[in-house]
């Protein structure tokens, strides 16, 4: 199972880029005004079209990279919390008789635990 | 002037198509990345990024294969008045029948980078040659026009780390506000450092503690019944539970933990009581640091930044469910554990 420091790398690399395709958007959106206010002649249109579809995608895929590092992200948590939970079992009730101890905590997450 | 009026400036197009396909290069990268991040977490139905990063890759390098294309016609009319079926290799190129293999975008990506090229050879961009001796090629309408008759034969492969000289003076910036509208007459102040984009450098943690350290916390006083101020707090929570799915639920240790009034569980010890200290909202326990003296022997992490304990080795072990009663506490934890049998399993507050 990918531990919490495993997703805590992959929120990182993840939002980072996210940030980076927010940037290059924003440069594909300066570029752009820089052509139509330097340059004339009927090939803007089309150039505009391919440049408007390409920020449109990278702001798309901007957007879904934010989405998988937030689940990264709680599923670091999730995996933190349950680690955490089962060492204070361990060191509570790893001694007890089976029969007087409480259940020991178990995964419940559908994601892998293995 | 009219909207049939055509203004190139040459070096403008050919640096913005240079820095487009940079970033088609970039953005592949940054796919495989995507991809084998997820594939590394177990997270491989969450790539809804990487179509739209692909999308956005070709479709730089289709900028930059219709500018340069743009750019080699007018440097062939040399300032005079060229024509350019821009229709038809807009087609060509955006269209559903412009799609371009691996094989093309390698041929597409060198000629936009190639400064010496042959602008009369009948190829890329160039409009048909009219002094060859041989006739020029039949045009149809609709097809691509000239992008498929590139001459220079491909390169084996396109090293992923080339370099590019950027032409800075174009890489036109705008503020960092995200989904902005963009005026179209503002004027921008050009960085040129950030005309190249920054390299992808997997990103590290350089030790478990810094995450452990960057996680929220709260101060919250610890203390017996009598001395903690209770306005206002929940009550507390005498015994340890498990949910339906055997998870801890609330705060734990019983009896240990009595008197503990703060708005989050936590897991403390006799230690604490009497203290304001700093817990861990997240994983639920006092921050080393916060604890302090001689709790650091029982509060400890591993070398994966685990929380280990809080256990405290000496104090004495009572059985579940722990009954509601006064306790000295004090007493109980000078208590040694070799004074607790196997008999003592007892609760000794009952």
């Amino acid at each position: 199972m990918p531990d919490f420091l495993a997703f805590h790398n992959g929120y990182l690399t993840l939002s980072r880029q996210a940030e980076d395709y927010d940037d290059i958007a924003q440069k594909l959106d300066g570029f752009m005004d820089r052509a139509l206010l330097t340059q004339q002649g009927p090939f803007l249109g089309p150039l505009d079209e391919s440049q408007g579809s390409a920020v449109r995608a990278l702001r798309s895929a901007a957007s879904s990279s934010r989405r998988a590092a937030n689940e990264c992200k709680r599923r670091g948590e999730v995996v933190l919390d349950f680690r955490a939970d089962e060492l204070l079992w361990e060191r509570t009730y790893g001694d007890y008789p089976t029969t007087e101890a409480p259940p020991r905590p178990t995964w419940t997450q559908l994601w892998s635990n293995t | 002037m009219s909207d049939d009026t055509t203004f190139v400036n040459v070096p403008d197009l050919r640096g913005w198509a240079k820095t487009w396909d940079w970033m088609s290069t970039h953005l592949t990268e940054q796919e495989k990345v995507h991809n084998t991040t997820l594939i590394g977490l177990d997270m491989s139905l969450w790539d809804a990024a990487a179509a739209e990063i692909d999308k956005a890759a070709g479709e730089l390098l289709r900028s930059g294969i219709y500018t340069t294309f743009v750019a080699n016609a007018a440097e062939v009319a040399d300032g005079g008045e060229y024509t350019v079926d821009h229709i038809g290799f807009a087609t060509a190129i955006f269209g559903a029948g412009g799609a371009l293999s691996a094989a093309d975008e390698r041929v597409y990506s060198n000629a936009i980078n190639d400064d010496d090229r042959d602008l009369t050879g009948g190829g890329f961009g160039a409009p048909p040659p009219t002094t060859f001796d041989a006739p020029a090629p039949p045009r149809s309408v609709g097809s691509r026009p000239d992008a498929p008759v590139w001459t220079t034969a491909p390169a084996a492969s396109t090293p992923a780390d080339r370099a590019f000289d950027v032409d800075t003076a174009d890489a036109v910036l705008q503020p960092r506000v995200p989904f902005e509208p963009t005026p179209a007459d503002r004027v921008f102040d050009v960085d040129t450092t950030d005309a190249v984009l920054r390299p992808s450098v997997p990103p590290s943690v350089t030790s478990p503690d810094a995450v452990f350290e960057a996680r929220p916390t709260r101060p919250v006083y610890v203390g017996l019944p009598d001395d903690t101020p209770t306005d206002h707090l929940p009550p507390v929570d005498q015994g340890r539970t498990f949910d339906d799915g055997g998870h801890i639920v609330g705060p734990v240790l019983p009896t240990l933990e009595r008197g503990v009034v703060a708005d989050v569980p936590a897991y403390v010890s006799p230690g604490d009581l009497g203290r304001t200290v700093e817990v861990d909202v997240v994983a639920g326990v006092v921050k080393p640091d916060a604890a302090g003296g001689a709790d650091e022997r029982v509060r400890t992490f591993d070398d994966g930044g685990h929380i280990v304990g809080p256990v405290l080795q000496d104090r004495p072990v009572f059985s579940h469910p722990q009954v509601d009663a006064d306790v000295d506490l004090d007493a109980a934890s000078a208590e040694p554990r070799s004074a607790a049998t196997s008999e003592g399993w007892v609760n000794r507050v009952s």
